[in-house]
């Protein structure tokens, strides 16, 4: 056979391999980006949520109540606002809380669900949240973190010092991708820090 | 020659695949750029919220932490900047303390973002040196983990607080 032909073939074998890996990559870039995108948008229902409340711990029309924060704990948080605004300055108790429920629709086990109850009737939210992490602080711009839980009824003084909050929030798509060269599936992973001062905290 | 052209249409081929792979290449680092300057963006957002609702939570002025109001506004209102003992967030008890202040944050995943934060009056549609009822505050925030080009990306966020709004 002619050495020519030969070589045309060993390198018309390298080419197609290299064709189908060029393919492979960009076909699994274009998925993680996918899973990326799609992952904040749903994680971003969630912050619309969570900015919407937080700012308004402690919000009436007229009057400041005397007890805004209830109950604080690295994943739960109640409080007390007129989150509604209604006219009688009936106030709601509001409570944010990270369960231990795994989401069981999907693949990932590290997923759980997040409520938000207003006075007794819970929002569930199942997009794929992995951590719900809240830090208080009793200074603006502190990085010491108080030590929880603390509670309005045990320990009220303690809770009222508190002016600031951080919240941290890791969101996993529900559905793992695995590039040939790793040893494990990997879930395309969100995260989203914010530290909130709602006013009536700072006006203690 | 038999055999050659084969050779020779090979590597035209290699050519037209070498361009594929340039490209392809592009694509991927596009798409990883964008996840990873989706990401910077969002936390860089959240980080001058952060500064600017901390700092709409305090009074308009010095002259009004005490709850009373200048008999003159805006002349009786104070300099701009922190005034005596007043050297952290902590100490801010107005909104224009924050004038001058810069810091490192370490957000999630230990990158480091450089905060720069400006307050002037403003007055007729522009930053003034004469007392005014309105405030701008500029928070500048870049990192050097996100650049363009080899240039670290720097962003402004404005906001103007009016001592009438409060």
């Amino acid at each position: 056979m002619d050495l020519g032909i030969v070589t045309s073939y060993i390198i018309a074998g390298i080419l197609i391999i290299i064709i189908l890996t060029v393919g492979y990559n960009v076909n699994f870039s274009g998925n993680e980006l996918t899973l990326h995108e799609s992952q904040k948008i749903k994680i971003d229902a969630v912050i619309d949520a969570v900015s919407y409340d937080l700012p308004k711990i402690g919000y009436n029309q007229n009057n400041r109540p005397d007890t805004m924060l209830v109950y604080a704990d690295s994943t739960m948080l109640q409080f007390y606002s007129n989150i509604d605004n209604s006219n009688d300055e009936s106030l709601e108790l509001i409570t944010w809380q990270f369960s231990t429920d795994p989401i069981t629709a999907t693949d990932n086990p590290n997923d759980f669900y997040l409520y938000r109850t207003i006075d007794g009737t819970s929002i569930t939210m199942g997009v794929g949240i992995t951590d719900f992490t809240i830090n208080y602080y009793d200074e603006l711009g502190s990085t010491t973190p108080l030590t929880l839980p603390i509670s309005a009824i045990g320990n009220k003084s303690k809770i009222d010092s508190i002016v600031q909050l951080e919240l941290i929030i890791e969101s996993q798509s529900p559905v793992a991708l695995q590039y040939s060269s790793e040893t494990t599936p990997r879930y395309i992973t969100t995260t989203w820090t914010k530290r909130f001062s709602p006013s009536n905290l700072n006006l203690n | 020659m038999a055999g050659y052209t084969e050779v020779l249409q090979a590597m035209l081929a290699m050519v037209i695949v070498s361009f594929l792979v340039i490209n392809a290449n592009r694509a991927i680092v596009v798409n990883n750029q964008t996840i990873v300057d989706g990401e910077f963006e969002n936390q860089i957002v959240a980080i001058a919220q952060d500064f600017i609702e901390e700092s709409r939570s305090s009074t308009f002025d010095e002259n009004t932490t005490d709850g009373d109001v200048p008999v003159n506004i805006p002349d009786g209102f104070s300099t701009i900047g922190p005034d005596g003992g007043e050297s952290s967030r902590a100490d801010f008890d107005d909104f224009d303390d924050y004038d001058g202040w810069n810091e490192t944050i370490t957000a999630s995943g230990g990158v480091e973002y450089e905060v720069e934060i400006e307050v002037n009056y403003y007055k007729d549609g522009a930053v003034s040196n004469q007392k005014s009822t309105l405030k701008q505050m500029i928070v500048n925030i870049s990192s050097d983990d996100l650049t363009k080009n080899g240039i670290v990306s720097r962003y402004s966020f404005k906001f103007l607080r009016s001592f009438y709004a409060d």
